[in-house]
Parts: C-alpha cells; sequence; structure tokens
C-alpha cells in the first residue's frame, strides 16, 4: 500500500506526526564523506539527534469529569543539527550548518459530545503550521569560511564586544536560549589588528528542548550592526573599540519582513573602549566603559509619540584586576552601571537579553529578588575573590566577598528604598583520589536604607561528592537555600528550596538517579508529587557509546528562576514521565 | 484504542527507530568527521589554531568557570597532558564562559595550575559547530589528521581512564578506539 495521507488514516496513523518522522528518519543515516572534486570534495557531514518525549501529568481534574485526566498531554520534540566541515591544506576552512527543530503535542483537547472541554495549544494565534498540533521551524542556518587572516561568517552568527555590555548576542542553551543575528559577521586579523564588523537581524528559537512548548509566538526580529576593532601587542597593552546600533521590531511589525528594521529609525547606540594590560606589576588589569544613547522615547518607558523627547544616556564601567602570589589567587572586580538595562526594554520580555554587564554574584543562587539586581538600571560594587592552592592543586580552597549598593527601585525591585547587598561565600573543590568533591557556602544580606523595610538574608549551601561503592561510585548532589524577606510591601512568605540528587554510577555506560526537590517558596508555582512542597523523581541514563545517550526520567521537579549568563529566566516545573534520547552520527 | 493511543505509540514508534539507527550509526561510524576550523585568543590573547596542530592529537574540551562537573575534569586532563604532550599529545581547553564572565578564566587556570592552551569562545561560535546544545564539559578527540575520532559528554569520575586510553591508542596510530568496540572496523583514511 502506498504511503500516502488516506493509507495513514486507514491504519489509523496521525499523519502529522508520521509525516514529520519521515522527515526525521533519512538524517540518521551515519557520518558519511561527500565524494567529488570540487569545494566540497571530501567534506565530511556530522548530525546530532535530540529527540524527546513528555508526557506531562497533573492532578488537576475538570469538574464532572473527575475520574479522568483529561489534561494530561504527551510532548514530542526533536532537534536535528547538520553541520558539513571542510578542511584545506592551506589551512582555510568551510563550514556549513543547519538546526532543524521540530515539536508535537498529543492528546492535548478534550472534546465531549461535539464541545471543547480543554486544550493545551502549541500554537497562538500568531504562528501557523501546516500540522496541526505540530511545528517544523528552520532554526538556524550557517555558512562559515575560514582563512589565515580571519573568518566571513553568513546566515546566523552569534556576536561578543569587550565584556559583554555593548552587545553579548550568543548561544545561551544553559536556560533554553538561543537568539542568533542572521546576517553576515566577518572577522579580519591585519597584523596586531583585528576588525570585526556583525550585521544582522535578531533570530529567536522558537522551539524549547527543555521546557513545555506552549502557545509559541511569532518572533519579531531586531536589527543588530556592530563594528569592533582590537589592537593587540602595545607591549603589554591591548585596546579594543566598539560601537553597536540597534532598531528594536514592535510587536505592530511582527508581519513586516525583518529587513525594514534597516529603513527605519535607529533605536539605541552604544559605543565603548576597553583597555587590558597584562602582568604590569604582576597584575591583569581590564578596564572598559561604555556610553549608552537611547533615540527613541519608547526605551525609557515612554509613549512613542511623547513630544520634545530628547535622547537620554546610560553608561557602564567595569573593571577587574587578577594577581598570582605565590600559591594564592586574587581576582577584584568592580563596576557601576547608570540605565543600562534600558537596552534590553524590548527584548527582556521574550525571556533573552542583546547585551548584560557582569553581574558579580553568586549566579546558582539567583533568586526572584536577587534577579532584580542583575537586572538594576543603577548599581554599583565590586567583587574579591582568593584561592588558595596549597598542593599540587588537588585540593583548592577560596573565599569571596560581594558588596553592591543598588538604588533602583523600579519595576523588578521588591524594596521601595535603595539598598546594599553584602554577600560573603567560601568553598573548596578536592580532586585527584578516589573521593572527588566541591562545595560552596554563603550569606547575602540586602539591606534597605529605610530600616522599616528590614533586610532580605538568604543562606545556601551546595556541593557535591562522589565515592566509589562496591560496584561502581556513587555520587551526592546537594543545593539548598533559606530565605528570609524584609518588609516587601507584598507579604511573601520566608521559604526554603533544595535540589538534591543520589547518583549511582555502576558501570561507565549506566546511571541511575534519583532526584529530590523541596520549595515552599509562594512565588514558584507548581506543586510537589510527593506532597505539597516536596518533589521527587527517578531517572534512568544509558551510554552505549560515546556517541549516544538514551534517559527515560520519572517524577517532577520544581519550577524557579534560573541564571547563566547574565540572563536570568524562571523555568517551569515538571510532573510526568519523559524519554529524552541523544545522538551524534 | 484511542485516537490518542496511537498517536502516543507513533511517537514511541518514532523514538524507537530513532534509537535503534542511532546505535547502528555509532558503531559504524568508521569514516571520521573533519574538524572544523577552529581561531580563538587564549587567556594572554595570543591566537591559537586547530590548523597550527594538524599532525598532534588533540583533546579538545569545553568547560566554563561555573560548571561543576568541568572543575573535577580538568585536573585530569592536566595530569594527562602532563604525561604524553612528549608523544604529540595537546590539550585544547575552550572555556566556554560569555563575555561579562572572561575576567574569571586565567585567574581559575592559574589556581588549577593548568599548562596547556586555554582558549575563549566568549560568542560561542566554536561550541555552537562542535558542541550544539553546548553541554558542558564536553570533550572531542582529534587525530593526527584533523578528524573527530570520539566525542565524550559530561564528566564522571573515571571517565579519564577511557579517554586515556583513547588518547594512547591515537598516539600509537591505532586505527580504531578500545570504545569502537569493532575489531572488524576498518581503520580512517591514512593520508589525508
Amino acid at each position: 500500500m502506498p504511503l500516502t495521507a488516506a493509507a495513514l488514516r486507514r491504519l489509523g496513523l496521525p499523519t502529522g506526526a508520521v509525516a514529520l518522522s519521515m522527515l526525521c528518519l533519512p538524517v540518521t543515516a551515519s557520518a558519511s564523506e561527500l565524494i567529488g572534486t570540487g569545494a566540497l570534495g571530501g567534506a565530511t557531514v556530522q548530525l546530532t539527534d535530540d529527540f524527546e518525549l513528555r508526557y506531562h501529568t497533573t492532578d488537576r481534574r475538570l469538574p464532572g469529569f473527575e475520574d479522568r485526566r483529561i489534561h494530561d498531554y504527551v510532548e514530542q520534540v526533536n532537534r536535528i543539527n547538520g553541520l558539513i566541515s571542510q578542511r584545506y591544506d592551506d589551512g582555510r576552512s568551510l563550514t556549513i550548518g543547519v538546526q532543524v527543530d521540530e515539536v508535537a503535542l498529543f492528546s492535548n483537547r478534550y472534546i465531549l459530545d461535539g464541545e471543547l472541554q480543554r486544550s493545551v495549544d502549541l500554537l497562538d494565534t500568531s504562528v501557523a503550521s501546516p500540522f496541526g498540533d505540530a511545528l517544523v521551524v528552520f532554526e538556524k542556518a550557517f555558512l562559515r569560511y575560514g582563512w589565515r587572516g580571519g573568518e566571513l561568517g553568513l546566515g546566523d552568527n552569534y556576536g561578543s564586544f569587550g565584556r559583554g555590555i555593548a552587545l553579548n548576542i550568543k548561544k545561551n542553551t544553559d536556560i533554553d536560549i538561543d537568539t542568533s543575528v542572521r546576517g553576515a559577521k566577518i572577522l579580519v586579523r591585519a597584523g596586531d589588528l583585528d576588525f570585526t564588523a556583525i550585521s544582522g537581524v535578531s533570530n529567536r528559537q522558537q522551539v524549547s528542548q527543555d521546557q513545555p512548548n506552549l502557545a509559541i509566538f511569532k518572533d519579531v526580529s531586531h536589527m543588530v550592526s556592530g563594528l569592533r576593532v582590537d589592537r593587540y601587542g602595545l607591549g603589554p597593552a591591548n585596546l579594543g573599540l566598539h560601537g553597536v546600533v540597534y532598531r528594536f521590531g514592535r510587536a505592530a511589525d511582527a508581519d513586516l519582513d525583518p529587513t525594514y528594521r534597516y529603513a527605519e529609525g535607529l533605536d539605541a547606540v552604544v559605543s565603548g573602549a576597553n583597555l587590558e594590560l597584562l602582568g604590569v606589576g604582576g597584575i591583569d588589569w581590564y578596564v572598559e566603559g561604555d556610553m549608552f544613547g537611547y533615540l527613541s522615547p519608547e526605551m525609557v518607558a515612554l509613549p512613542a509619540d511623547e513630544p520634545d523627547y530628547q535622547a537620554e544616556l546610560g553608561h557602564a564601567v567595569y573593571a577587574s584586576a587578577s594577581a598570582y602570589p605565590g600559591r594564592a589567587v586574587v581576582l577584584v572586580e568592580a563596576k557601576h552601571t547608570q540605565d543600562t538595562e534600558r537596552i534590553n526594554t524590548f527584548v527582556s520580555a521574550d525571556g533573552w537579553e542583546v547585551a548584560t554587564v557582569p553581574t558579580l554574584d553568586y549566579e546558582r543562587v539567583i533568586t526572584e529578588d536577587s534577579a532584580a539586581a542583575v537586572n538594576s538600571n543603577d548599581i554599583y560594587g565590586g567583587r574579591v575573590r582568593i584561592d588558595y592552592t596549597p598542593g599540587d592543586g588537588g585540593f583548592i580552597p577560596y573565599l569571596a566577598f560581594t558588596g553592591l549598593r543598588d538604588s533602583d527601585v523600579d519595576v523588578l525591585h521588591f524594596n521601595r528604598s535603595p539598598e546594599t547587598i553584602v554577600h560573603p561565600i567560601g568553598g573548596f573543590q578536592l580532586t585527584g583520589g578516589d573521593i572527588v568533591s566541591q562545595a560552596n557556602v554563603g550569606y547575602r544580606m540586602d539591606m534597605r536604607d529605610d530600616a522599616a523595610e528590614g533586610a532580605d538574608r538568604m543562606v545556601h549551601f551546595d556541593g557535591d561528592i562522589s565515592v566509589p561503592s562496591g560496584v561502581g561510585h556513587l555520587e551526592l548532589l546537594l543545593q539548598a537555600k533559606q530565605f528570609w524577606w524584609g518588609d516587601n510591601g507584598i507579604g511573601q512568605e520566608d521559604f526554603l528550596e533544595m535540589e538534591n540528587a543520589l547518583v549511582w554510577h555502576p558501570t561507565d555506560q549506566w546511571a541511575l538517579t534519583l532526584y529530590q526537590d523541596w520549595s515552599n517558596n509562594p512565588l514558584v508555582n507548581t506543586e510537589g508529587n510527593l506532597s505539597e512542597d516536596l518533589y521527587g523523581a527517578v531517572e534512568l541514563a544509558w551510554e552505549p557509546n560515546s556517541n549516544t545517550s538514551l534517559r527515560a526520567f520519572y517524577g517532577a521537579y520544581k519550577a524557579g528562576i534560573r541564571c547563566s549568563g547574565g540572563q536570568c529566566r524562571s523555568l517551569p516545573g515538571f510532573e510526568g514521565a519523559r524519554l529524552a534520547f541523544n545522538s551524534t552520527f | 484504542m484511542t485516537r490518542s493511543f496511537r498517536r502516543l505509540a507513533t511517537a514511541f514508534l518514532f523514538a524507537g527507530s530513532l534509537t535503534g539507527l542511532a546505535l547502528y550509526g555509532g558503531d559504524a561510524a568508521a569514516a571520521r568527521e573533519v574538524a572544523p576550523g577552529i581561531e580563538l585568543r587564549d587567556t594572554d590573547n595570543q591566537l591559537v589554531t586547530l590548523a597550527d596542530l594538524k599532525g598532534k592529537v588533540v583533546l579538545l574540551n569545553f568547560w566554563a568557570t561555573w560548571c561543576g562537573p568541568c572543575m573535577l575534569e580538568l585536573p585530569h586532563l592536566q595530569k594527562m597532558y602532563d604525561d604524553l604532550k612528549d608523544q604529540g599529545f595537546v590539550v585544547l581547553s575552550v572555556s566556554t564562559d560569555d563575555a561579562r564572565d572572561a575576567s574569571k578564566v586565567k585567574p581559575l587556570v592559574k589556581a588549577k595550575r593548568l599548562t596547556f592552551p586555554v582558549v575563549l569562545d566568549k560568542d560561542t561560535a566554536v561550541v555552537s559547530q562542535y558542541n550544539p546544545n553546548k553541554i558542558l564539559p564536553y570533550t572531542v578527540l582529534i587525530d593526527r589528521e584533523g578528524r573527530i575520532a570520539a566525542r565524550h559528554q559530561g564528566y564522571n569520575p573515571g571517565d579519564e581512564v577511557n579517554i586515556r586510553a583513547e588518547v594512547e591508542a591515537l598516539l600509537s596510530g591505532e586505527g580504531e578506539l578500545p570504545s569502537d568496540g569493532d575489531p572488524d572496523l576498518p581503520a580512517p583514511p591514512a593520508g589525508e
């Protein structure tokens, strides 16, 4: 029987899902070499596939249908990355890459007697898909041609200047963010000079690999163009200069061709310079300053037709110094920023940022409260960290102290008066023997100027230890934080959060993990599967070879804020079962 | 049988197909991929290129200062580098810390007494080619011909033993790695 849509229907198989499967199956062939004498003759093809099937469960019941789990649904995500690589004898290289994502929902609607009782929607009204409750997105495509002295990138590129204060668009899959600049990027090296130019429109990844894909909305792209010059080898000094311009798309522009952004007026201009001195006085120095010009009133939360608007300014200064006396390593960092976060006005709601200033905080324990300081428009402070290596590097204890003064009380801030933040941390890393371990413990206090507001306080611990067991080895990972609110005006309750795991690796190929989360944080909107605050899960992982892994998960984990690369995102929790497969061919 | 169940069964069928093909594909990967070019600056702003390392066995390791397992793996890589560098082995360590954390990298390298080259991939241009999901740590073994011989995701204590065995096999010119597991596999093309 020919494999037509009608035939599939007779077999009772969903045409959309099978069509998608067929789309994916041909690419699971082994790694291969392209045959020929042209530019790609002898080039190799590499494919990476990430497949995940998630069964979302919930205790919610529809009134009148308490005996049925009609809120449960199934989600399937597949991500394929393809890469063609070629290298020539004279050092030139050519790389062509693509990323195709596919997502589908199953059992996501409940219709009784012709009436829709419940619906979980994959797409909102701004996105249409010929596959119904499935979507295929050609997420990324790039060509990179490198030669001795430079590189040209066409398609999806990433860009970062200096310390990322003016431009920092990069892959941040740690928190499921991958926004690129679709256009062109060129790097030319001429002696000790590097010239980098990038221009294009932003391309936000539509399909999430790790989070539920619900109500996917159309990406409104933004124009980004920048130029940077680096001068190396000025004795111990390196000098950098850069400038970036932005034109942000408005929601009303979603259907316009993205290239129209080039014809519209600029929203923001950022220019900066940095100086790096290596080994001067035994210290490595770095200092960078950036000026922000906001040319349109919407950048500073004013109406677009605000009369007599004059461009407003912002600025950032960041400096660091590292010294290596004896067995110690000392790192000192400092920053001052004023109205720099406004550069992310149009994109932060979509969960990503075009530029970020170093946070100077321990991001593993950032909470809803401290995220406000990360994204503050008026903050200064510094951090000192001292590592000491007494032996051969197998044991390294450290102490760190962060002090910040945050005068911004708008939007994300829970405090009504400026606050001073202090955050000492200590810890160690131990490696070398059968037992490997690391731990960090700290105490953070946000003291408000208005004594009546009190102070937010948090004590936190995270660590892990791996020890040999009778068969294989055991690993225990612990993370906990206890938070006490000051008077924040809306009366949240103090909370304890934990994320713990016990892992048994009986062999190199197998791992069994027990997860346990706890949260009584009222800002976390999930409930545990073992009790209201307690979450439990088990996962079995199998890696039959170094290119392939298969993971089966059952249980629940909590929602919560997670920060990486200067960006913070509230990630949803999960309850149900999950099967994940990853392979490189 | 409900329509939802059929859909679910189809999805599992799809997953199963991929798994089977992957296992087949993993063992049959006789033709090694060309390692994409790398041109990055190290912690002292010196330019390091993969092309300059041709003829050596390269262990490419992606890590970040905030990555706990990476911190545990790095000392083992240093030990491997100390023991085998005279045989034509080099560790090329790629920090995937983004630009705002760049000041932290060299102090960490000093504290851990790492002596192999550490380059900075601040805008994720290189990691997006080798390791598109940015799994950390992530290790890629590149043979003397500049082709990818093996990959390893994550780090668990003891992994360094297997990686070292693979490195030694590549250094001794063996066509296949201990992890390949199939003695009938042909050696990769020579002289390319």
